[in-house]
């Protein structure tokens, strides 16, 4: 008889652990489904006349009193309107190549800011932005607003490089390299540069 | 005769007769039924359905934030002990944040094209409150997060900034919850949009953050908000 209460507690155990999966208290769930974030997109394709956009080549072939007009087409591949502004940037002057009538205009080759003889004039569709007269050494390291732009429109932008006609031998042969970029800031960008 | 057949004959006479007594009484039923309570509760937002209560596309860093608000209706009879809230977030890379047209990777900006990963981060919970309402009377607002910093009131439901980056953010609302909540009160008339109406409902306003970058460019975050009721 005294294993009795040990028996009962055996199986009070066993139905207590057979009974525990079967607990199950009321509960009701609803969900709110597809709240959706999506991001818009800043994209733009440049292309030149030769269908890419490659770098502005104009050495050795520049003249004084010559402009040369490098066309380029800013597309808006994104989904939101842009400001797309331009920068001329990484200028750098250089000797390039020494010619017996430059050394005769300046034995020691020491004249070499072809950039403060190069003019830059820049339109948007026809309206300048940048007026003519302002030296490409001036304006190398600012940015350039050329407008906004929306989604899936082109502008077309024109950009003319002029050596001065009075700059003399001293020049010849010389060069100036630099890099252009175009950049998109979506419109309500506190970084954009104005 | 003996003393059987006597006893016998009593006995029948008195089984014959039995049908005629008719002694006053009086019967009570008590009718005990035991039903089940119904907790039932019913999620929408300003309107009918409660999906797609946050959907904002073309959305750009720093653009106005999107509001939504999502109320649960108690339309059973029984009205629980608390209530969560629980969130999935589905990162989606994209090219145009257009799920319709497929998934893309890109675009030629995007600086991870081959992943939306931690965009919900950079999904700013700007504030996030719950408001108790009772025959159409406001009776209780609390403020969980307030320009994007989790108050005392947050804190007391577990959410906090978890990951770490300074701000309350739909990462941080996806591992925290928000849990034991007070149900709302019955409805009065069982169902929602049927004045008076008595309900909770959960406002957020989120926006997205500045410092997004070009990594989450056309991506898109897909938000399942849970609510259960438990007795």
């Amino acid at each position: 008889m005294k294993k009795l209460p040990v028996s009962l507690l055996v199986l009070g155990l066993v139905a207590a652990v057979l009974g525990a999966g079967t607990f199950a208290y009321f509960s009701d769930v609803e969900t709110s489904q597809n709240n959706v974030f999506a991001a818009g997109t800043v994209d733009i394709e440049v292309t030149d006349s030769s269908g890419s956009f490659n770098a502005y080549n104009i050495a050795l072939t520049a003249l004084p009193g010559e402009t040369y007009w490098y066309n380029t087409t800013v597309y808006n591949n994104g989904t939101s309107t842009v400001d797309v502004y331009l920068k001329l940037d990484n200028l750098v002057d250089s000797g390039g190549l020494t010619t017996e009538p430059e050394l005769a205009a300046n034995p020691a080759n020491d004249i070499n800011d072809l950039s403060n003889k190069t003019y830059v004039q820049v339109n948007v569709d026809g309206t300048d932005k940048l007026a003519a007269g302002t030296t490409l050494n001036s304006q190398a390291g600012s940015w350039l607003y050329l407008g906004s732009l929306s989604s899936g429109a082109t502008m077309h932008v024109n950009m003319s490089l002029h050596i001065d006609s009075a700059t003399g031998n001293a020049y010849q042969g010389d060069k100036s390299t630099f890099d252009v970029t175009f950049k998109a800031f979506q419109t309500n960008d506190p970084n954009a540069p104005y | 005769m003996k003393k059987s057949s006597l006893l016998l004959i009593l006995a029948t006479l008195a089984v014959l007769s039995g049908g005629t007594y008719a002694y006053f009484s009086d019967v009570e039923k008590s009718n005990a039924t035991v039903q089940a309570g119904v907790l039932d509760i019913v999620l929408t937002d300003g309107i009918a359905s409660s999906n797609s209560a946050w959907e904002i596309y073309n959305w750009l860093p720093g653009y106005p934030g999107e509001i939504g608000e999502l109320r649960v209706w108690n339309v059973g009879n029984v009205k629980g002990s608390s209530l969560n809230f629980d969130f999935t977030m589905n990162e989606l890379e994209d090219n145009d944040g257009n799920v319709t047209n497929g998934l893309v990777n890109g675009p030629e900006s995007d600086t991870a094209p081959t992943t939306a990963a931690g965009m919900s981060k950079y999904l700013y919970i700007q504030s996030l409150s719950l408001t108790w309402f009772v025959n159409d009377v406001q009776q209780l607002q609390q403020n969980l997060v307030y320009n994007g910093n989790v108050t005392a009131t947050g804190a007391s439901y577990g959410l906090s900034d978890l990951n770490g980056n300074g701000y309350f953010d739909l990462d941080d609302l996806k591992n925290c919850g928000i849990h034991n909540v007070n149900p709302p009160a019955l409805d009065p008339n069982h169902a929602y949009y049927s004045p008076p109406d008595s309900y909770l409902q959960m406002n957020m306003n989120v926006e997205f953050h500045t410092s997004a970058g070009n990594d989450y460019q056309g991506d898109i975050t897909v938000m399942n908000v849970t609510v259960t009721v438990n007795q």
